[in-house]
C-alpha cells in the first residue's frame, strides 16, 4: 500500500503507522498549503467499541525543509490527551452525540499543536486543548456526522487551522491484485504465472477509515525565511516535507498502572514523503531501519530506486511486454530525481521542484505552482498536470498507477531522451478511479459509519 | 540552517525541563548528571541524598555492559549513559 503496514514492526502498531502524507497548494485558499498526515491504516468503520484514536503516547510530527539540506526547518508538533467522562459504563457514547460539547461522548480526544522554528530554536503552541471528533459510530450515535466534524475543525492564530479525526481512506489501490503476484487485473490475461481473464480492478481500501492530521497554514508559514517566491523556478518555492511518528524508547508496564508509561527520548518509529517508497524500494530487511531514519541519511537507500526491484519484476510476471525496459540496465536517474533530489528545472516546462543533491525522501512541492481546479488530472505531472505528485500530492492522486508507470519506464526519457519507453509503460495500471474527497478543508471525505459498513 | 537536527533540538528542550524537576527531585541523579562524576573518575556517585527528596518520576536503568561499568539511565524525556562499573556491578548483583 502507500505506506500501510509497510514495514514488518510498524505493522504491529498502528497508531504510530504513517500511511499516507499529502501536501498541496490548498484550491479554495491558494495563498496557503494544506498538509494531511494520516495514520492508523485498514479502519474497520464497525470496530467498536474501542474506536480508534491517536496514540497519547505517539509524539506526531510533520517536518518541513525550506533550505535544501533535507534536516528540517520547521516542524509541527501533534500530542493527543485521551479523556473518559463516565468511569461506570463500557460505552463509548451513552446516547447520540450531536455536538463536541455533549457529555454523551464518553471517550474523547484532544490535542496540542507546537509550531517549532529549528532556525530560531523557538516552540510556540499554537492550540491546546483543541477536541478530535468521535468516531462515525452510525445515524443514532453520530447523526449529522458531516456538521459533527465540522465542529473539529479549529481556526489557529496566524491565519492557519487543524483538524484531527477519523476520515474516509483517500488512497485506492487493488491490494488483493499487487499482492498475488503482480496480477493487476486489467492485464491478468498477460501473466506469467496464470490464465485468468482480465478485469476491472478491485478498490480494497474503498470502504476503510484513517485518522488525518491535517493542518493549512499560510506558504510563508513554511518557505525560507517567511517569503513569497516570486514564481516556480524561484528555489524558495519549493519546500520538502515528510511527516513522523515517535515513541519514547523506554514503555513499561507497572502492577499498580495498567497503562504503562514511557520514558526517555523519543525515538522514531514510523516516517512517510513520497508514497509507496518504503513499501517498494526499501527491502523488507530494512524497513523498520529506514522507518527510524531521518531524511538526511537516505542516500544509503539509493540504491533501491537506481534499480528497482520491481522493474525487474515486471519482465518476469509480464514476459514480453516490457521488452525495452529490460534491456535498460542504466541507473534510473528519472526515479532519483523523482523521489531524492526533486525535478530540476528544464526537465519539464514551467516545473521544478528540485532540492539541491542531498538525497532524501521528501514530499515536495513547488508552492508558486498554483492549484489546478478545473479538471485536474489525478495522474499529475505525467498526466500534465503540474498541481499533482510529484509536485506535493493531493488527495485524488492516483499515486499507485503514476509509481507503476514511471518504475515501467515511462519517465526514463525525461532524463535519457534515447530511451524508447515499452507501449504498456503508459497503459500499465491497478484499474481503479475513486472519488469520496470534499472540496474544502480537510479535503479527506466524511468518514463511513460503523452502521453502513459492519465489519467483515 | 545551523547543524541543529530536529532530536538534538527536542532533547536540549527536554533537558531543561527533566533537569529543573530532577534538581529538586532527585539531587542524586543530578549529581551524576553534571558530576565532575563518576562518569569521568570512575568513582562511585556519592550515596547522599538530601533530607526531603522524592522520586517524582520513573528512572529506568539500562545495564548495557558490566565490564565497562555502561549504564544507560532513563527519566523523562533524557537518556543519561553513566560509566561507572562499580554502579554496575551492584545493580547486577542485585538481580543474582
Amino acid at each position: 500500500m502507500s505506506s500501510h503496514r509497510e514495514a514488518p514492526e510498524i505493522s504491529k502498531d498502528p497508531v504510530a503507522d504513517s500511511t499516507d502524507l499529502y501536501a498541496f497548494v490548498s484550491p479554495d485558499n491558494p495563498s496557503t498549503v494544506t498538509i494531511i498526515a494520516n495514520y492508523i491504516p485498514l479502519q474497520a468503520p464497525a470496530g467498536g467499541p474501542n474506536f480508534f484514536e491517536f496514540g497519547d503516547d505517539v509524539l506526531y510530527e510533520i517536518h518541513i525543509d525550506n533550505d535544501n539540506d533535507a534536516r528540517e526547518d520547521v516542524t509541527y508538533q501533534f500530542r493527543f490527551h485521551t479523556q473518559v467522562l463516565n468511569a461506570n459504563t463500557f460505552l463509548y457514547n451513552t446516547g447520540p452525540i450531536n455536538a463536541l460539547s455533549d457529555t454523551t461522548w464518553n471517550r474523547r480526544q484532544s490535542y496540542t499543536v507546537t509550531r517549532v522554528d529549528h532556525h530560531n530554536h523557538r516552540s510556540e503552541v499554537l492550540g491546546s486543548g483543541l477536541l478530535c471528533p468521535p468516531c462515525n459510530i452510525g445515524p443514532l450515535s453520530t447523526p449529522h456526522y458531516d456538521q459533527l466534524a465540522a465542529q473539529a475543525v479549529h481556526s489557529l492564530p496566524g491565519g492557519r487551522k487543524v483538524f484531527a479525526g477519523q476520515r474516509a481512506e483517500g488512497f485506492y489501490v487493488d491490494l488483493g491484485a499487487v499482492f498475488d503476484l503482480g496480477d493487476l487485473r486489467p492485464f491478468a490475461n498477460l501473466h506469467a504465472f496464470g490464465n485468468l481473464p482480465s478485469a476491472n480492478g478491485v478498490n480494497a481500501t474503498a470502504k476503510v477509515n484513517v485518522h488525518s492530521i491535517a493542518i493549512q497554514v499560510p506558504k510563508t508559514d513554511l518557505t525560507n525565511g517567511g517569503a513569497t517566491p516570486t514564481g516556480q523556478a524561484d528555489p524558495r518555492a519549493v519546500v520538502g516535507i515528510y511527516t513522523s511518528a515517535s515513541r519514547q524508547k523506554v514503555h513499561m508496564h507497572r502492577d499498580d498502572d495498567h497503562e504503562g508509561f514511557g520514558v526517555g527520548p523519543w525515538m522514531q518509529v514510523s516516517r512517510l514523503g513520497n508514497p509507496l517508497f518504503n513499501e517498494v524500494l526499501v527491502p523488507m530487511v530494512k524497513k523498520d531501519f529506514w522507518n527510524a531514519t531521518d531524511p538526511v541519511n537516505d542516500q544509503q537507500f539509493a540504491g533501491g530506486v537506481a534499480h528497482p526491484e520491481l522493474a525487474g519484476l515486471l519482465n518476469v510476471l509480464y514476459p514480453g511486454v516490457f521488452p525495452n525496459l529490460a534491456a535498460y540496465t542504466k541507473p534510473r536517474n528519472d526515479l532519483l530525481a523523482i523521489l531524492l533530489t526533486g525535478i530540476p528545472p528544464t526537465v519539464v516546462p514551467n516545473f521544478q521542484n528540485y532540492t539541491g543533491p542531498t538525497q532524501a525522501d521528501l514530499l515536495r512541492l513547488n508552492t508558486a505552482i498554483a492549484p489546478t481546479t478545473s479538471s485536474p488530472n489525478p495522474l499529475g505531472v505525467v498526466g500534465g498536470d503540474l498541481a499533482g505528485w510529484p509536485n506535493g500530492r493531493r488527495v485524488f492522486d492516483d499515486v499507485f498507477t503514476i509509481e507503476l508507470r514511471a518504475i515501467a519506464g515511462l519517465t526514463i526519457p525525461l532524463v535519457d531522451p534515447s530511451f524508447h519507453p515499452d507501449g504498456a509503460a503508459s497503459l500499465v495500471t491497478d484499474g481503479l478511479s475513486f472519488n469520496n474527497y470534499l472540496s474544502t478543508f480537510p479535503y479527506l471525505g466524511v468518514p463511513y459509519s460503523g452502521y453502513a459498513v459492519p465489519a467483515a | 540552517m545551523d547543524d541543529l537536527s530536529r532530536r538534538s533540538f527536542l532533547k536540549r528542550g527536554s533537558v531543561a525541563v527533566a533537569m529543573a524537576g530532577a534538581a529538586t527531585a532527585m539531587p542524586a541523579l543530578t549529581e551524576v548528571l553534571s558530576g565532575p562524576s563518576a562518569a569521568e573518575t570512575g568513582a562511585a556517585a556519592s550515596t547522599e541524598i538530601p533530607e526531603g527528596a522524592t522520586l517524582s518520576e520513573p528512572v529506568v536503568a539500562h545495564l548495557r555492559d558490566l565490564t565497562s561499568g555502561e549504564v544507560h539511565l532513563f527519566v523523562g524525556s533524557q537518556q543519561v549513559v553513566v560509566n561507572d562499573p562499580q554502579l554496575a556491578h551492584a545493580l547486577f548483583r542485585a538481580t543474582r
